[in-house]
C-alpha cells in the first residue's frame, strides 16, 4: 500500500525518496504514482503507440530506481527524473534509427493512443510531425521534439543537458537547418532557423 | 519540381495541432514492481555450498529437517549395529577377565 504524503518535508518527494533509497518498494510506488503522468507527458511525443509509451515510462522509472542511491537532495527530484526520461527517449530514437516512422503500420499502431475523437486530429498531426522528425539524427530529433512539441524553452533545454544557453541555441539552429531540408522535401514551408 | 509557395503545408500549424495531443493515462506501478523484483532476484548471490546432510537431503528430495533426521537415524542404526556386532566379543572378553 502506498504511504500517505508527508506533511512537513520541504520537497514533497524527499521522505519517499529516502525510504526508496533504503529499498522500500511501497515508497517507490508512491513516487511512480505521483509522477507517471508527467513522465508520460514528456515521453508520449517520442512514442509510436501506447505499448511503446508504457515501455518508455517503465524504463525511465527502472533507471531511476537503479540510480536512486546517486540522487542528492540538492537537486530537485522531478528535474532529475525528467532528465532520465529524456535520455530514455533519446536512446529509443537511436534504437529506432534504422526503422523510421514512415509506414502505414506505424500510423495504425499509433491510433492506439487516441483517447477520443477530439484528440484524433491532434494525434494525426503528432504522427506526421514524428514522421518528419524521424528523418533527422536522433539527437536533433530529440532536441526539436523537446522545443517544438514539448514546448521547452532554450533555458530549460540548456539546464536539462547541462549545456550553456549559447551551446543550446547553436545545436537548435543546426537541427532546424536539417529539419528545413526534410520539410522542403515533404512540401512544407521552412521553419525559421 | 518545387512546390509553389501557396501549396506549401505549414510546419508551425502542424506543430500547433500536434501540441494539443494529450498523453494517454498510463499506470506502470505493477509492471515496475515486477521488473524490480525480478531484477533483484537475478542479482542474488550464488547459493552457499551445501553440507553433507543438506546434500543428502537434496539428493533424496527432502527438506533440511527431514534430511538431518534421516542422517541422525542412520547414525543411530549404525552405532547400534556396531555395538551389537561387538557384543559377543565384549562378552567373551568380560568372561575371560573374570575367569582369570
Amino acid at each position: 500500500m502506498p504511504h500517505s504524503p508527508p506533511s512537513e518535508a520541504l520537497d514533497p518527494d524527499l521522505e519517499f525518496i529516502l525510504l526508496a533509497q533504503a529499498g522500500d518498494l511501497d515508497a517507490f510506488d508512491t513516487i511512480v504514482l505521483r509522477h507517471q503522468s508527467l513522465i508520460a507527458a514528456v515521453l508520449h511525443r517520442f512514442a509510436r503507440n501506447l505499448t511503446d509509451l508504457e515501455d518508455l515510462v517503465q524504463e525511465t522509472f527502472l533507471k531511476a530506481w537503479n540510480a536512486l542511491p546517486k540522487w542528492k537532495p540538492e537537486k530537485p527530484f522531478i528535474h532529475w527524473l525528467k532528465r532520465i526520461a529524456v535520455t530514455t527517449g533519446l536512446e529509443d530514437c537511436r534504437k529506432r534509427k534504422h526503422s523510421p516512422l514512415n509506414t502505414a503500420l506505424d500510423f495504425a499502431e499509433a491510433s492506439n493512443l487516441i483517447s477520443d475523437e477530439k484528440d484524433a486530429e491532434a494525434r494525426d498531426a503528432l504522427d506526421e510531425a514524428q514522421v518528419l522528425l524521424s528523418e533527422l539524427p536522433p539527437e536533433d530529433q530529440m532536441l526539436l521534439t523537446l522545443i517544438h512539441l514539448n514546448g521547452m524553452t532554450m533555458n530549460e533545454i540548456a539546464g536539462h543537458f547541462s549545456w550553456s544557453r549559447a551551446n543550446a541555441k547553436i545545436k537548435a539552429y543546426r537541427a532546424r537547418k536539417k529539419l528545413n531540408k526534410v520539410l522542403t522535401k515533404h512540401g512544407y514551408s521552412s521553419v525559421e532557423a | 519540381m518545387d512546390t509553389p509557395p501557396s501549396k506549401l503545408k505549414s510546419w508551425s500549424n502542424l506543430v500547433a495541432r500536434a501540441s494539443q495531443c494529450q498523453p494517454p493515462a498510463v499506470d506502470v506501478r505493477f509492471s515496475i514492481r515486477a521488473a524490480i523484483l525480478s531484477e533483484s532476484r537475478r542479482s542474488l548471490p550464488a547459493p552457499v555450498p551445501l553440507g553433507f546432510l543438506e546434500e543428502l537431503s537434496a539428493l533424496l528430495g527432502l527438506d533440511w529437517f527431514l534430511g538431518t533426521l534421516a542422517g541422525v537415524t542412520l547414525c543411530a542404526v549404525g552405532l547400534g549395529y556396531f555395538f551389537f556386532s561387538i557384543a559377543p566379543v565384549l562378552n567373551f572378553a568380560l568372561s575371560l577377565s573374570s575367569t582369570l
